[in-house]
């Protein structure tokens, strides 16, 4: 009965997959659309994308290519660097050109497959891009989104990797570095030792020899490993990865292929490999950390970054190198418990945690990067994964509960059953275990929905970035061409302007009051409800707005009698406005 | 003989562009082709170069030690010192024999542009002030003198008039108020009320260094390593992996300032775990030769220097050699308390360090210093100007130089000359009857330095050195492994490896391999029946 439940859910969501992101259907003609540009719909219709597989480095890029051609109006591609291997790193930039540059608009930076292991989130950028593209012009909501939001997109981080995921045979573990060459053994032989398909089934699965030394045995389920508890006799020695000693050392897949963990390199926290495995030579040693820094860097107008990684169901906020405190201002941690909460609703199973306290220490990330190092709200989100218990379409985490699933939905793909093999060194052993494409991904199939939910929760996020509006503007004739102009300004979105901690980093900026057809004399005010606004070269700044906050403003503009003012609000990471106010 | 000339010329008076200098080197490489390479460095198009002084006849990775013209680029003639430097090692004849074990690198200039402006800085444009324009408000020459100082007289500002010296100004004491406000000549060039907010060459290379970086640090960049300037020599050492020594040459400072690591946490014994390596630095702080008495110490480096990243991060050696050393400045009397035994004792007040520095650049250096004149300021009205000229307190005199570079060379062929060096000083055996043998190699490091720091050694920063006995037909090993480490060796200390093998004959020769990425490979053959016998054990 739970099984029947679980194939309804499964039947939903390929409903709802295909709802969102398959070819169009005849219950959604394009006909009955206007078109947002000429063609957009007719070439919408003949976008066939299917999110039922996971795309190899190869189909990433010519996906994106696609895109980038079809949907020239509001999708752009470039490279912004090259990997270790000198494979291209590109950046998908999605913006509404008429309603302004992509500078010139808040934007949400969003990328993947950082650790070459984690690739399921180049998916859900695809996602994201094929949703906000089909939808442009017909969902209010989209078009609102996109016409005052910039989204950059960097699907593939570390593309080495992801070719040779894809290409070579692994297990779900392996690979997770770039592919600089590293001595993990010091031996002075650099990626000797790495993995090997044995029985040549295209995958990396485990080994097992009987043992009665061995620390494992077997579990309920006869495929399962368990270590033995102390005291109780050993049954099985078992090795990880499926290999042989291709050094001759007397040890067995102890130097694989690459490098440095991408995610360690990061110029915030930044710890000598003695302090942080992984973490590199120094700072951006590598290139694919030093093209998203340098882009990043270089993009002022970047407001929320989302990383993806898996796996284990988490919304993760910064910081990774340490605790809270003494670090965190109160306000934005109250920023992003909103954010994160409303994660866990839009993300079943999800939890929302910090990193360092509810994860783990890490030193030079990319999430510590954009928040202690430039005081952008940010989130790492950790795909799939076990939870707490089997529930619904999710699979629990005791190994009892993870097989169970995947006995059930993966496909008969996900577990391959122990066979016996002729080890060239240890003898007779059993090949057998998790596929790589198991325990940190869903089968393909089951891939869309949280593939759209996790979409959907960076959507959002880019939805709350501070939002000005005029909520008052009046203007009051002096005499002498003098006019008092008083202003409310208040930020509707759920982000302030400013985090704290830019402005404790100094990576603020202050909210311009630009007057047109006049010029500003004064920001001096009697009244202390209108002084928030201060003079920085004859130009009137106001300091950071909270979210859901006013903040009121009194300038002394000289002006010619009757002529009108045009009022802007500027900053850099929210959406900005404009009103005309009437001198007197 | 041209070369020198070139040298002399070097040191006239506003003689020592780059090009000048690389000129120079270029003319040297002429004289030894054999011992000096100049090359430009790697990752940069700034005319930055290297000259490294070694036997280029040997092919082999060698101990490498480092010179670097400092890295605060407004003291000017270090890469004249490095220049000095280099021909006096190449001319030491004694020296020879030794560039066949070691090699020196000489990093002139990392920043020449920078160098040549005047910035301390690199030329990185930067919005101090983040008002969106980048080097729009830095010092300007205001009266026509050249840019100095300038002070406006505010009741509640931070400086004072130093007591021991009417002619320069010093932070007020604790608990005092200030009668001054000081900064660089110049107005406010941007309207935006502030005065040289947003200069240009703030950001500097000598503060942009991995270990222990804090944005907070005067001349910080936005994050760290991020300067083309660092990076390219980053990635220049990293490709050195003997780098055995690190040396920075700065215009002044009290002895051999070495980078001694973050503050020790005792080992489980109660013993400091880096005494080694303290023990190998006061003994290279002896070389150089200790302090005078009343010295003036150097400003510290600072958050994120070189120094700390070469020994932390590279496992080498590292410290700061001065050009000159400068004796402190005048005391001052002070009468002190007015009850008890006290009140009629005349304590002697010490002027503050930064007070001590400037009382002694007076004394060495007085043409950088000009008078307070009065100056009507476009915005601050009655100001004065004079003190320090920009250059003031960076650099030595044009004579003293060639003498700060002797001493440095002197110094530079010690740690040449005490690097570490791998032998196999012999090899016994043990003849266990009917072919067996116990064979033990002994590999003696006869240079006075450790094979590698303990710093690095615990961080397992450095490779071990393997040590192979050749896998031939010939020699059966019965136990054991062919490839042995050892992740260092004291200098002047011996390690042993051994191997239990079965031979045909005695007249086998063994052969054996020893690796190492930081002094070179060697091969070392002898015939069972050459070999001494293992007489004692080994602990």
């Amino acid at each position: 009965m739970r099984y029947l439940k679980l194939i309804l859910v499964l039947a939903c969501i390929l409903l709802i997959g295909n709802r969102v992101v398959a070819p169009v259907t005849a219950q959604q003609a394009p006909e009955k659309k206007t078109d947002p540009f000429p063609g957009w719909n007719e070439r919408v219709a003949e976008t066939n994308l299917d999110f039922r597989h996971y795309y190899p480095l190869d189909e990433v890029d010519s996906t994106c290519e696609m895109l980038a051609k079809r949907f020239p109006e509001l999708l752009s591609m470039r490279e912004i660097g090259r990997s270790y291997g000198d494979r291209p790193i590109y950046c998908m930039t999605l913006c509404a050109q008429k309603t302004g540059t992509h500078d010139s608009k808040p934007a949400m930076y969003i990328d993947s497959n950082i650790h070459g292991n984690e690739t399921q989130g180049t998916e859900i950028i695809l996602v994201t891009i094929w949703y906000l593209l089909r939808n442009y012009g017909h969902e209010p909501w989209v078009t609102d989104l996109v016409d005052t939001r910039t989204f950059y997109f960097v699907p593939v981080v570390n593309p080495d990797a992801r070719f040779l995921w894809f290409d070579r045979a692994n297990n779900p573990h392996t690979l997770r570095q770039n592919i600089r060459p590293f001595d993990n053994d010091r031996d002075g032989r650099m990626d000797e030792d790495p993995p090997n398909d044995l029985d040549g089934d295209g995958r990396i699965t485990m080994m097992r020899k009987k043992d009665p030394n061995g620390d494992y045995v077997l579990g309920k389920d006869k495929r399962i490993m368990e270590r033995r508890k102390p005291g109780q006799p050993g049954e099985y020695k078992l090795w990880r990865s499926e290999g042989i000693d291709d050094d001759g050392d007397g040890r067995i897949n102890e130097d694989d292929l690459g490098g440095v963990d991408l995610n360690r390199n990061f110029p915030v926290g930044w710890k000598p490999r003695y302090r942080q495995y992984g973490s590199g030579d120094y700072p951006c040693s590598e290139p694919e950390v030093k093209a998203c820094v340098d882009f990043i860097s270089a993009h002022n107008n970047i407001a929320g970054m989302q990383f993806y990684h898996n796996a284990a169901r988490m919304i993760l906020r910064p910081p990774g190198m340490s605790s809270d405190a003494g670090i965190v201002p109160r306000e934005d941690v109250r920023v992003y418990d909103r954010l994160g909460e409303r994660g866990e609703r839009i993300i079943p199973g999800y939890r929302y945690l910090q990193t360092h306290d509810g994860l783990y220490q890490a030193f030079g990330t990319q999430i510590d990067f954009g928040y202690l190092g430039l005081g952008r709200f940010v989130f790492t989100n950790e795909l799939w994964g076990g939870t707490s218990h089997e529930v619904d379409g999710i699979p629990g985490r005791s190994p009892e509960d993870t097989r169970d699933w995947y006995d059930e939905f993966g496909l008969g793909r996900s577990y391959i059953e122990w066979k016996p093999f002729k080890h060239p060194v240890l003898g007779d052993i059993e090949i057998g275990g998790w596929d790589q494409f198991a325990t940190r991904m869903p089968p393909a199939e089951l891939f869309i929905e949280e593939g759209f939910r996790n979409a959907l929760f960076t959507l959002k996020h880019a939805e709350s970035f501070a939002e000005l509006e005029f909520v008052k503007s009046e203007a009051t004739r002096l005499g002498a061409g003098l006019v008092r102009l008083r202003v409310g300004v208040k930020n509707r979105g759920a982000m302030p302007t400013d985090s704290g901690m830019a402005v404790s980093l100094d990576e603020d900026n202050p909210v311009e009051l630009i007057v047109e057809g006049g010029t500003v004399v004064s920001s001096a005010s009697a009244d202390e409800t209108f002084s928030n606004v201060s003079l920085r070269a004859g130009k009137p700044r106001i300091d950071r707005i909270g979210p859901e906050d006013v903040r009121y403003a009194e300038l002394i503009v000289k002006t010619s009698a009757g002529g009108d003012l045009t009022l802007r609000v500027v900053h850099p990471r929210a959406v900005n406005a404009e009103t005309a106010v009437k001198a007197p | 003989m041209r070369y020198l000339i070139l040298i002399a010329a070097l040191l006239a008076p506003c003689a020592f562009a780059q090009e000048d200098v690389r000129r120079a080197f270029a003319q040297l490489q002429q004289a030894h082709p054999t011992h000096l390479k100049v090359e430009d460095l790697p990752g940069l198009e700034n005319g930055a170069f290297t000259a490294t002084i070694r036997d280029f006849e040997v092919t082999s990775d060698l101990p490498c030690v480092l010179i670097v013209g400092s890295l605060h680029f407004r003291e000017k003639t270090s890469p004249e010192a490095c220049l000095h430097i280099a021909r006096n090692l190449l001319e030491d004849k004694a020296l020879r024999d030794r560039l066949s074990y070691c090699e020196v690198v000489i990093l002139p200039c990392l920043a020449p542009d920078a160098r040549m402006v005047g910035d301390n800085g690199v030329g990185l444009k930067f919005d101090d002030d983040r008002d969106g324009n980048a080097d729009e408000d830095g010092p300007s020459d205001l009266n026509g003198g050249g840019i100095t100082q300038m002070r406006v007289k505010r009741a509640g500002g931070k400086y004072i008039i130093s007591k021991a010296d009417s002619r320069i100004m010093v932070e007020a004491p604790a608990g005092t108020v200030g009668e001054y406000d000081l900064m660089w000549e110049g107005k406010d060039d941007d309207a935006d009320g502030r005065i040289n907010e947003d200069a240009r060459g703030t950001i500097t290379v000598a503060n942009d260094w991995s270990i222990r970086w804090d944005d907070k640090q005067p001349g910080a960049n936005r994050f760290m390593m991020q300067l083309k300037e660092s990076r390219a020599l980053a990635d220049f050492l990293l490709n050195k992996r003997g780098l055995l020594a690190g040396f920075q040459i700065r215009t002044m400072g009290a002895e051999a300032e070495f980078a001694s690591g973050p503050r020790a946490e005792r080992g489980s014994d109660g013993k400091d775990p880096l005494a080694r390596d303290k023990e190998m630095i006061a003994a290279l702080k002896k070389v150089w030769g200790e302090a005078p008495r009343g010295v003036i110490k150097a400003e510290s480096e600072g958050a994120g220097n070189l120094l700390d990243w070469l020994y932390e991060s590279q496992g080498a050696f590292a410290a700061n050699l001065p050009l000159v050393t400068l004796i402190g400045g005048k005391e001052e009397k002070k009468e002190e308390g007015e009850d008890g035994d006290e009140a009629s004792t005349v304590k002697r007040e010490k002027p503050t360090e930064e007070e001590q520095r400037q009382l002694a650049w007076l004394s060495y250096r007085p043409e950088d210093y000009v008078e307070w004149t009065a100056f009507e300021h476009p915005q601050l009205g009655n100001v004065e100007i004079g003190g320090w000229n920009l250059q003031g307190c960076s650099n030595p005199k044009e004579d003293d130089v060639e003498a700060g570079a002797a001493k440095i060379a002197e110094f530079i062929k010690h740690v040449v000359t005490s690097a570490p060096r791998l032998e196999v000083s012999k090899v016994e055996v043990e003849d266990k009857g009917e072919g067996l043998y116990r064979v033990r190699l002994s590999l003696h490091n006869s240079g006075k330095l450790d094979y590698c720091t303990k710093f690095a050694q615990d961080k397992r920063m450095h490779l071990p050195v393997f040590v192979s006995l050749s896998d031939t037909k010939v020699v059966e090993l019965l136990s054991g492994t062919r490839r042995q480490r050892t992740d260092n060796i004291e200098g002047g200390g011996v390690t042993t490896f051994e191997w239990f093998v079965r031979v045909s004959d005695a007249a086998t020769e063994l052969q054996f391999d020893v690796e190492s990425d930081r002094t070179g490979a060697l091969t070392h053959t002898v015939a069972i029946s050459e070999c001494g016998k293992i007489t004692e054990e080994e602990d």
